[in-house]
């Protein structure tokens, strides 16, 4: 009886674990391809002294042209994989909205990569300082090479040849 | 008799406008003039700047429905507007949105959204976007604060409401609050222009 009692114990148990783990590992992923920043973490990510461009291509879902080009940028990664080139994804959604709205764009688009959600709500302060022309408007896409002190920001759609064109 | 003075001040009237929107990009003093409009109200009547006869100045908010970061600000909006309404400084707010696009713009769910958010202001839908283009208004939410200068409405602030739309309690500059308290106590406006993300407004060609 008591032992009858346990297996159906352990049972339940390794039922309950297993639905754990799968609660987990899904909040994980979530985790894994979305990291919220703060502007002067991001802006470490693109600016260092090794010979890399990088295309920091700020968008967010609501934004209709932005979602538009996304998958271009994807190919442009992919295509570029061994190049020193590397793209990186700024979602400007609200924190707020993101298991709604960013994580299945992100799925449907097929970033692998992680997007980083910048959490830096006085925008006056960061826009400037990417740069003193830019409205704030998005899309918007940033090209840098601190070493070649390369540095344009693109606030208009871009396309797979036009990603091109723009490297330093 | 009548109606031939009334066809001559249309025809003045309409000079005048024409005159100024040849002047819209120019700048008096090195600040930028806006013109008077005529739009839709969710409540059926026309709006003007014209109609506040004594109005000394006007917050206007370029917003729509869809975009989230307008769907911040309704509350903020309405506390605006109970302040300084009377003080003279009404808000209104306009929506330039392609409802081609954004299905959720039309001008029934304008008059939805004005109910369910309790607006007491008007809320004017600019359906050939000419207000916008007007105003250089770029996305939603935009804030403008005009003020009358000699007989002509002048642009004393652009940018964003505050300094944070998603978090309200952490508000640090109520940018919008501040220009209007300056200009009402005869003040030079201390940040006349801030950037801010927002939906584009997209304009048809």
């Amino acid at each position: 009886m008591i032992f009858i009692g346990s297996t159906r114990c352990v049972k339940q148990f390794l039922l309950f674990s297993i639905f754990l783990s799968i609660l987990f590992s899904s909040s994980e992923l979530l985790a894994q391809n979305i990291e919220v920043v703060r502007f002067k973490d991001l802006e470490k990510k693109f600016t260092n002294s090794s010979d890399t461009t990088y295309i920091v291509n700020f968008f967010a879902s609501w934004c209709a042209p932005c979602v538009q080009e996304l998958p271009a940028f994807v190919s442009f990664a992919d295509a570029h994989q061994k190049d020193a080139i590397k793209v990186i994804f700024v979602s400007l959604d609200l924190k707020k909205d993101y298991k709604k709205t960013l994580s299945p764009l992100i799925i449907k688009t097929n970033i692998r990569q992680i997007v980083f959600l910048l959490n830096e709500p006085v925008a006056d302060t960061w826009i400037n300082q990417i740069d003193k022309n830019w409205s704030g408007s998005i899309p918007a896409t940033l090209f840098i090479n601190s070493k070649r002190q390369y540095q344009r920001l693109i606030a208009e759609s871009l396309n797979f040849e036009t990603l091109n064109k723009l490297l330093p | 008799m009548k109606f031939k003075t009334k066809l001559i001040q249309a025809k003045l009237g309409l000079l005048i406008i024409a005159t100024f929107s040849l002047f819209t990009s120019f700048k008096i003093h090195n600040q930028s003039v806006v013109v008077d409009f005529s739009l839709k109200n969710v409540d059926g009547n026309m709006v003007s700047l014209s109609d506040y006869k004594s109005a000394k100045g006007f917050i206007i908010i370029f917003t729509c429905n869809h975009c989230p970061f307008a769907k911040l600000y309704p509350k903020r909006l309405n506390a605006l507007n109970k302040k300084y309404n009377k003080l003279g400084v009404p808000l209104l707010a306009i929506s330039s949105t392609d409802t081609l696009i954004f299905e959720e713009d039309t001008f029934d769910k304008m008059v939805k959204k004005s109910r369910s958010e309790k607006f007491n202001f008007p809320y004017l839908i600019d359906v050939n976007q000419m207000v916008a283009k007007n105003f250089k208004a770029e996305k939603t939410p935009h804030a403008f604060v005009i003020w009358k200068d000699n007989g002509a409405w002048v642009i004393k602030y652009n940018g964003a409401i505050d300094d944070n739309g998603a978090e309200p309690s952490k508000v640090k500059e109520k940018y919008v609050e501040k220009a209007v308290d300056a200009i009402l106590q005869g003040k030079e406006v201390p940040v006349k222009e801030t950037k801010s993300v927002g939906c584009q407004i997209h304009f048809r060609g």
